[in-house]
């Protein structure tokens, strides 16, 4: 409901702006174009806002969904992904994407609905205490009791999710808040806000830089481990530079898939439990590791003890409590990663190009020992062999999405990423039912992109509610069901270390994927055995969103593999 | 070993929800605390005495704290140098 007021001289009726108005103000301000959310009883004088205002609201079909859509939409652009959801059961949906931000560094300002402050502790209708719940999930969190503060906390907010390592911020609005009289604000007061609060910048530590780069020179074997901080603070044209000036082997994390073209001869892939064999070796035998941007994720080095083990590691990250968390390191440095790589090739500049001949050929000759490959099976779909053809119809530029399981290290291994936020994915959390929300959410950051969604039969269960958004905003969508009826990679992990007992791993059953979509207005067909290619090659052609099943061998594995807590050089599946 | 952790935070709502959440998370457990506010309002000084093997442990905890919106500052005093704090700290307890 507007607040209306008779002013006292003239007894004329004005409309006041209610808080919700001006929280709707200050996101314009913070160029904030589309929200994710769902509307309930705590956020109806936001909701209100929204629609007196025009908001351009996504209506989402699950609080889940608002979330992962906005990681989507902020993986996509770099921006921050903004979520509108109600007090109680819609706060609860929305925390595991909230946790999936918080792992995977993604900004992200949350407004949850709260009861009116006096309902507050009193067990009210949908009230929960949000705040406990999302404390250590977000890098911070606000509860506002004053509207009169509201811009404050959003400016605030809106800082703290996009500066230094990004990540997600809630703020918890009382319904009263939300329909309160601010004091005075003219737009004229609210543009105070615009000024940002300057942002504190890590000065690069120069004497731990100098002792890296002369570790760099002096070793026979360099790496370097590229992760999601490069991509984060914007350094890729820097570090292809920095590569390429010394000859310096790259791999990436899973998240930062494309900081280099995979078709870069210094890119070995990505790392870890299911990187490639050279990248993998690379970790082992080298005699210098200089990771940016990447928090040595359990999954990348998978035992820390013995991880590098004849390296001089170097680490750079904006992030100080990740320096020595996992990794004895000899150099660390709090850094942003574009700041320490522009160092890097500012005090390089006269150092002759460098190269590493030997080095480059040993890694060449451990890719060709074992390349990437899958063995092609009479009668099947292998699902390696439709990614690639993705890759080759959408010119390696697609962005892909990927939801959670065997698919998405597939897609990994056999995309050919070339750029930057160009793999959407859940990595810290690994959350099944990110993809089909989070592929809507990059669809609307970047429409001119064509957005692939791959997707396991067991992770578009999790949100496929989702696919009325597709519908609703005729989203052009190619959603690629790898369909193996089984949760493949708990039953691959089952297969290995449980002597294949397949504990309610196998579907007993399964929906018709097709008529689903359908019943979702949303065109889908099962690729045929034979002609596969040309009937994907018939879809992906035409500019509309599209549902495309392909039945895979139910008991394909993702190799390599490294099992857990073994070194990253004790691959299985490489013999 | 024990040792004495100091930490100014702002003085407002939850500051300590997230504090405690963060040595919940890693097992550990807050033996005595004292927390007081600055002249100004404006700040709270804390001292919490717990235990902790590991000394990267113990750098990794600083840090993590240390970048919490609403931590100023996070230093840790050894008990043993620093005796004084350790009693301020037990003898507030004793007043209860
Ligand atoms: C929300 C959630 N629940 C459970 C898991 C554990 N899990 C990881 S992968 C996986 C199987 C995924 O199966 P499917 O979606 O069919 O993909 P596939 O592995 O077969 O490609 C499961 C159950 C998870 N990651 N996320």
């Amino acid at each position: 409901m507007l607040a209306r007021r008779e002013a006292k001289e003239t007894g004329e009726v004005q409309e006041l702006s209610t808080g919700s108005d001006v929280l709707l103000e200050m996101l314009k301000q913070q160029n904030v174009e589309l929200i994710f959310g769902y509307p309930g009883g705590a956020v109806l004088p936001l909701y209100d806002a929204v629609y007196r205002q025009s908001f351009n609201n996504i209506l989402v079909r699950h609080e889940q969904g608002a979330v992962h859509a906005a990681e989507g939409y902020a993986k996509a652009t770099g921006k921050t992904g903004v979520v509108f959801v109600t007090s109680g059961p819609g706060a609860t949906n929305a925390v595991t994407g909230i946790a999936d931000a918080m792992l995977d560094s993604i900004p992200l300002v949350v407004f949850t609905g709260q009861v009116g402050c006096d309902a507050i502790g009193k067990d009210a209708f949908q009230e929960v205490d949000i705040l406990s719940m999302t404390a250590p999930i977000t890098k911070q969190n606000y509860q506002v009791h004053d509207v009169n503060s509201l811009p404050a906390t959003i400016v605030e907010a809106f800082t703290v999710a996009i500066s230094g390592r990004p990540g997600p911020v809630v703020i918890d609005l009382p319904k009263d808040v939300a329909s309160g009289l601010p004091d005075d604000f003219e737009s004229k007061q609210l543009n105070v806000w615009k000024k940002q609060p300057v942002q504190q910048k890590r000065v690069v530590d120069e004497g731990m830089m100098l002792k890296i780069r002369e570790a760099l020179f002096k070793a026979k074997k360099p790496l370097i481990l590229a992760g999601g901080g490069v991509i984060a603070a914007n350094a890729i044209p820097e570090l292809r530079r920095f590569a390429h000036r010394f000859d310096l082997p790259v791999v990436s994390t899973l998240i930062s898939l494309g900081v280099m073209p995979d078709t870069d001869s210094l890119f070995l892939g990505m790392g870890g439990m299911h990187g490639s064999y050279q990248a993998n070796m690379a970790f082992y035998e080298c005699d210098f590791l200089l990771n940016i941007g990447s928090r040595f994720d359990d999954r990348l080095a998978t035992n820390a003890s013995k991880f590098a083990p004849h390296a001089c590691v170097a680490h750079i990250d904006i992030d100080d409590s990740e320096l020595g968390k996992v990794i004895t390191t000899e150099f660390s440095v709090a850094a942003d990663a574009r700041d320490a790589l522009q160092w890097l090739l500012t005090n390089t500049e006269k150092r002759p190009k460098e190269e590493h001949n030997m080095w480059l050929q040993q890694l060449n000759d451990w890719e060709k020992l074992h390349p990437k490959h899958y063995e092609e099976e009479m009668g099947s779909i292998k699902p390696q062999a439709v990614i690639e053809e993705v890759g080759k119809l959408t010119n390696n530029d697609a962005t892909i999405v990927t939801d959670v399981g065997q698919h998405q290290m597939w897609v990994a291994q056999h995309y050919p990423f070339k750029r930057p936020h160009q793999i959407i994915t859940s990595g810290g959390l690994g959350t099944m039912g990110f993809g089909l929300p989070a592929a809507i959410g990059a669809k609307l950051a970047v429409p001119e992109k064509e957005v692939v969604l791959f997707v396991g039969d067991g992770g578009i269960q999790m949100t496929v509610e989702e696919l009325d958004v597709i519908r609703e905003y005729d989203l052009n969508i190619k959603i690629v069901i790898l369909n193996n009826k089984t949760l493949g990679m708990v039953r691959q992990w089952q297969d290995l270390f449980y002597e294949k007992r397949r504990s309610q791993t196998i579907f007993n059953g399964q929906p018709d994927f097709i008529k689903l979509a359908q019943a979702y207005g949303i065109k889908s067909l099962k690729l045929p055995l034979l002609h596969w290619r040309e009937t994907l090659a018939d879809v992906f052609a035409k500019k509309e969103s599209a549902v495309v099943e392909a039945d895979i061998p139910a008991f394909e594995q993702v190799y390599p593999m490294i099992a857990p807590g073994q070194p990253n050089q004790a691959m299985m599946g490489v013999d | 070993m024990h040792e004495i952790l100091i930490c100014k935070m702002k003085n407002k709502v939850g500051v300590l929800n997230r504090f405690t959440g963060l040595l919940t998370r890693r097992n550990i457990n807050i033996e005595s605390a004292s927390i007081n506010s600055t002249p100004d309002n404006k700040a709270v000084v804390a001292k919490f005495k717990i235990r902790i093997a590991e000394s990267h442990e113990r750098e990794h905890l600083k840090r993590v704290i240390s970048k919490q919106i609403d931590v100023l500052s996070a230093e840790w005093c050894d008990p043993e140098k620093n005796k004084e704090s350790d009693h301020t700290l037990l003898s507030d307890i004793e007043k209860y």
